[in-house]
């Protein structure tokens, strides 16, 4: 199993609780997209599975490996070598072009890599005139396949992709869950997506509606506002001023 | 630590004018202590400890630092005349290994045109060992005077006035603009080879011939017959050694012996020098402030550029943690880039200063004949090295901090 997760529990700000997933699996080469509501805790719980986010309580492995085991430097390492991410918000090293992004990735990482192979890939994104470019110079598409193969190049068992088709139009948006969906399965690495476009989320053969793993009566996946306990309280503090 | 360094690189690229702004004002107070701290050594070792292979100058009553720039750097008046018949009693005492008398007050040209005996060229050593030459491999050209209507000109002298072998002028009765000029013609038959010394700015003409210039009068002419009426600037004095170049102690007593008489003074420019220095030494103090007032400002001005800087890139450090950087290689890389903007700076500082040191040596050359050295090298110009380094790390602690302790996800929200 790449991902085994058991009976997670996160809160923020001491009983506002957004997860609460009994068990979850995911395995080898598996893809899948995850949909639902903002706010429900997609994002939170990608925080979690790279790493990036503690204080939870439960079992959450990554390779078999438990997170909470590894301490801070273990865990940048782990990360850097095991998770693929890609943000919501094109986030790409502005001072560096397009190779020195994909590089500096595989460099952090420690993994080998030669120059004509960061070509291939970006050959195959169609971005192999653009290698010299800086974000700036880039279209917002050109610029999320440049954040999917810097995800994917180092070859990672996880890839987890948050939202990477937000700020795409419908065309770009296909090219670029085309890539991440190829890539993926040509590195063998299992994927997550978050989106909540249906285009996206119908362009993946597994979908995973995040309600379905997340038990939270804080979290978004609920009908109504009021039930939402954070949420509520939030509203009302906002609707009182 | 290749990644660190690339990263660094990106980071001052993309700072490129705060990063380069920094660097110049670290450069400009690095300049200016390296060029005070090497022309105030050189000064003192030039002016104060040389002394040109002078021991002592025989003058006139007056200002003794008077009688020393005149005497040896040619750049003053005489304050009066002292009589022959002192000088050869001076000149009889035991410890006294070489006297050559002198006239002074004329010029050429705005260079001294000085009147010697030709014991100056053979006998007087301008540092311990050596003689002036005329020799072409030492770069001077043909012979001493012989003959009242002959001149030798020093290196730099000749090289501004083109003087030639068989070059002629007229010397000027006086040191001023608008002094009367000699009829007399004087040829140039010698260039001497350049000793580095103030000697090199003067023309230098028999001390007979000083007496017999049309246009002195009769009593000055009178001087070059009669010894007796004869008078003199004064003399370079060298004193004898006793062992190992150390100078005969009896020095105090000729010294003292001349200062009490009415007609002479025994002035020592190793001992006037260092105190005109000590009366303007304050000058060298200010820049030195100065330098370092700078040096502080470039030290807070390389702190808000680091401090703005990480501000800036908070999200680009965010980035770069979650792709795997530990904590450590971002203080580290804080660190580095104060360090690298501050090692620019002091190389910077370091060439500029040497090139403010060669463009004042072309001055000073020019003005007193005393060569000092661009590629002069102080001892504590070494102490800069680790100066620099510490201030830039102290200076980067805070800002290295502030990015050691950025949280990622909240890095990557981060608007810059």
């Amino acid at each position: 199993m790449i991902i085994q997760i058991e009976n997670l529990e996160k809160s923020f700000s001491g009983d506002c609780e957004v997860i609460r997933i009994k068990k979850f699996e995911l395995g080898h080469n598996e893809i899948i997209s995850m949909y639902g509501r903002s706010g429900c805790g997609k994002t939170t719980l990608l925080n979690i599975l790279s790493g990036v986010l503690g204080g939870y309580s439960g079992s959450v492995k990554i390779c078999g490996t438990e997170m909470k085991s590894l301490g801070e430097r273990d865990l940048d390492l782990f990360r850097a070598k095991n998770i693929g991410y890609i943000f919501q918000n094109l986030n790409l090293l502005q001072g560096y072009t397009a190779y020195e992004n994909l590089e500096l990735s595989l460099q952090i990482a420690g993994v080998n890599y030669s120059r004509d192979g960061i070509m291939q890939y970006l050959e195959i994104a169609g971005l192999f005139n653009e290698s010299g470019k800086y974000p700036s110079q880039l279209s917002l598409g050109q610029q999320q396949r440049i954040a999917v193969l810097r995800a994917v190049m180092k070859r990672p068992p996880l890839i987890l992709a948050d939202e990477p088709t937000s700020s795409l139009d419908s065309q770009n948006s296909a090219a670029v869950v085309d890539l991440l969906k190829k890539s993926a399965a040509e590195a063998g690495s299992a994927l997550i997506t978050v989106s909540h476009e249906k285009d996206v989320i119908s362009a993946f053969d597994k979908k995973l509606n995040f309600s379905d793993i997340n038990m939270s009566r804080g979290a978004g996946v609920l009908d109504s506002i009021e039930a939402r306990p954070c949420l509520a309280s939030m509203r009302k503090a906002g609707d009182a001023n | 630590m290749k990644i660190i360094l690339k990263i660094i690189f990106k980071s001052l690229r993309q700072h490129m004018h705060s990063s380069a702004l920094a660097v110049l004002s670290i450069a400009v107070s690095i300049a200016m202590l390296t060029a005070v701290i090497s022309l105030r050594e050189q000064t003192q070792s030039n002016f104060t400890r040389i002394g040109h292979g002078i021991d002592g100058v025989l003058g006139p009553k007056g200002s003794p630092l008077q009688i020393v720039l005149n005497a040896v750097y040619h750049i003053e008046e005489t304050p009066g005349k002292i009589k022959w018949e002192y000088y050869k009693k001076v000149k009889q005492d035991p410890i006294v290994e070489i006297a050559v008398p002198f006239c002074s007050g004329h010029s050429y040209a705005g260079f001294r045109v000085n009147a010697i005996e030709e014991e100056f060229f053979s006998g007087f050593e301008y540092q311990p060992g050596k003689i002036f030459s005329f020799k072409e491999s030492d770069g001077g050209a043909g012979r001493v005077f012989k003959e009242n209507d002959e001149a030798v000109a020093g290196y730099e002298a000749a090289k501004a006035l083109k003087l030639k072998l068989g070059s002629v002028f007229n010397p000027v009765c006086g040191v001023n603009a608008g002094d009367p000029v000699h009829n007399d013609v004087i040829k140039i038959t010698g260039i001497m080879a350049p000793t580095g010394t103030p000697h090199d700015r003067a023309i230098y003409i028999p001390l007979k011939a000083f007496y017999t210039l049309s246009g002195h009068g009769g009593e000055v002419n009178a001087m070059a017959l009669d010894e007796k009426y004869r008078e003199i600037s004064g003399a370079y004095i060298k004193i004898r050694r006793i062992r190992n170049g150390i100078m005969h102690p009896g020095v105090q007593d000729l010294k003292y012996n001349v200062n009490q008489s009415q007609s002479a003074q025994f002035v020592v420019p190793n001992e006037v020098l260092p105190r005109l220095f000590n009366i303007i030494g304050w000058i060298d103090s200010v820049l030195f402030i100065i330098a370092a007032a700078i040096a502080v400002m470039s030290a807070l001005f390389l702190f808000s550029t680091l401090l703005g800087s990480i501000n800036q890139r908070k999200r680009d450090i965010a980035l770069i943690r979650f792709l795997g950087a530990p904590r450590r290689a971002v203080l580290g890389m804080v660190i580095g880039e104060s360090l690298m903007i501050s090692m620019a700076g002091l190389l910077a500082g370091l060439a500029a200063g040497h090139t403010v040191v060669y463009a004042a040596a072309i001055y000073i050359n020019c003005e007193t004949g005393v060569v000092f050295s661009a590629s002069y090298v102080s001892c504590n110009e070494f102490f800069l090295v680790p100066a620099v380094i510490s201030i830039a790390f102290l200076t980067s602690l805070v800002p290295a901090f502030n990015a050691y302790k950025i949280d990622i996800i909240k890095g990557l929200s981060h608007v810059s």
